[in-house]
């Protein structure tokens, strides 16, 4: 157990995911990758698609797969908002692939058919999303 | 005698209207614990994200060159309302009240000569403001009904309102709504969604935070403005989706609450006719029986 962890919690707007004590965390930010750790500076940075890994104080560590979103780091308390989040290990390679060709049907239909006001870049967006997540396990 | 028997007719249709009436309660209560749970799960995100842009604010000076969002448009002159509803009915006063709120607001505002225009979010609301206002309602989303709301549901409907804030078609927005407030209540409330009123989150949060937003010397990662430019429509989404959820709970709860009164409405009824039913029948042997006797006496 080391002295120096600080509070970490990945919220997405469905749950909170995380809530625990952590040594070191290390997110995707917009400008690059970077690490925060005890006593860091008051940060807020936004995040693009990517890997969050979290080292808590038993040395264990998480990676969780993120879309998107916000951290905040202030008075040693971490506080990551993410779109969509997933620990690595969940990803579910056939539910996805099944996703995926739901959204592609979907796409397809609203290429045929004007009519449908559905929103397009929504749906490309999850698509892209998707396509990460099947790349981090394949 | 036919009179009767209309006793009886009345008696078991109460009973069966007390039957729905008393399922339809015990479905609301169930699907009210589900509706809850997913509220209070939302409301960390929805909060962090209050305090974040709280804090982000305080620090900002408020400009011309500030995101519209934040900013406003420098015009006050057409509003766009957003009442949202539920699909369904019988659930009390659930949807009159919105409805009214939603129409009051948009009267005094017309009287002020503004512009006024609808989104309507359920079904129930474009219904009771369709008769009055059916040309300003531009624009229609299914409310969080049946199937659970998820995130990319309140996206869409927020997509479509930052859509049309990009093309002018609003100066400044409101949300008409009911807030869950508990079981037996919900206030039907307006909140300013756009442009994006930091006093409220002063107010909402304790002193605490207060205290706190100052102190903090961000570092921002990458501008403090690229990120104001980001968090803000996100923002759009996360406080409609967490008003989304609180209204799917309200609904539930006051038809809960509603089905509740109804089945113990029917109760009385039912104990009522079955009284009237009962002194009837009571009449009638008797005036038989006297019928009989008096025959009888006559020999």
């Amino acid at each position: 157990m080391s002295e120096n962890t600080f509070h970490f919690s990945l919220v997405s707007p469905e749950k909170i995911l995380l809530s625990e004590q952590v040594t070191m965390v290390t997110v995707p930010g917009t400008d690059g990758e970077f690490g925060v750790l005890f006593n860091h500076a008051p940060i807020l940075s936004s995040l693009k698609d990517g890997v969050v890994t979290i080292v808590n104080d038993n040395n264990e560590t998480k990676r969780i797969f993120v879309a998107g979103g916000f951290t905040d780091m202030n008075e040693n308390t971490c506080t990551l908002l993410a779109q969509d989040a997933i620990n690595i290990s969940d990803i579910n390679k056939v539910k996805l692939e099944n996703e995926q060709e739901i959204i592609l049907e979907k796409l397809n239909m609203i290429e045929n058919n004007e009519d449908i006001k559905q929103n397009k870049h929504q749906l490309n967006r999850q698509l892209d999303i998707i396509k990460q997540k099947l790349a981090l396990i394949a | 005698m036919a009179n009767l028997k209309d006793f009886r007719d009345r008696i078991s249709s109460v009973k069966s209207t007390r039957k729905i009436t008393s399922a339809m309660k015990m479905v609301a209560a169930s699907k009210l614990k589900r509706a809850q749970s997913d509220a209070e799960a939302s409301q960390p995100y929805a909060k962090t994200m209050a305090d974040m842009l709280g804090g982000l604010i305080s620090n900002t000076q408020i400009n011309e060159s500030s995101p519209k969002l934040l900013a406003g448009t420098g015009a006050n002159n057409k509003h766009l309302l957003i009442v949202v509803t539920s699909d369904r009915g019988l659930c009390g006063g659930f949807n009159g009240y919105v409805a009214r709120k939603a129409r009051d607001k948009a009267r005094s505002l017309i009287k002020e000569g503004k512009q006024v225009q609808f989104i309507c979010v359920g079904r129930k609301g474009r219904d009771v403001l369709n008769s009055e206002f059916s040309k300003e309602i531009i624009a229609f989303f299914e409310g969080p009904g049946k199937k659970g709301l998820s995130f990319a549901d309140a996206q869409t409907i927020s997509d479509d309102i930052l859509e049309r804030f990009k093309k002018e078609e609003f100066d400044v927005c409101h949300l008409v709504y009911n807030i869950f407030q508990s079981v037996m209540v919900q206030i039907p409330s307006t909140k300013q969604l756009i442009p994006f009123e930091a006093a409220k989150v002063a107010d909402n949060d304790n002193t605490d935070k207060i205290s706190k937003a100052p102190k903090a010397i961000y570092e921002f990662e990458p501008s403090e403005d690229e990120i104001l430019e980001t968090i803000l429509p996100l923002n759009v989404s996360v406080q409609l989706y967490s008003i989304l959820l609180d209204s799917a709970a309200g609904e539930q709860a006051a038809r809960m609450t509603a089905m509740d009164n109804a089945t113990r409405n029917s109760d009385d009824m039912i104990k009522q006719l079955e009284l009237t039913y009962n002194r009837a029948r009571q009449a009638y042997i008797t005036s038989e029986l006297i019928e009989i006797i008096s025959g009888a006496e006559a020999l």
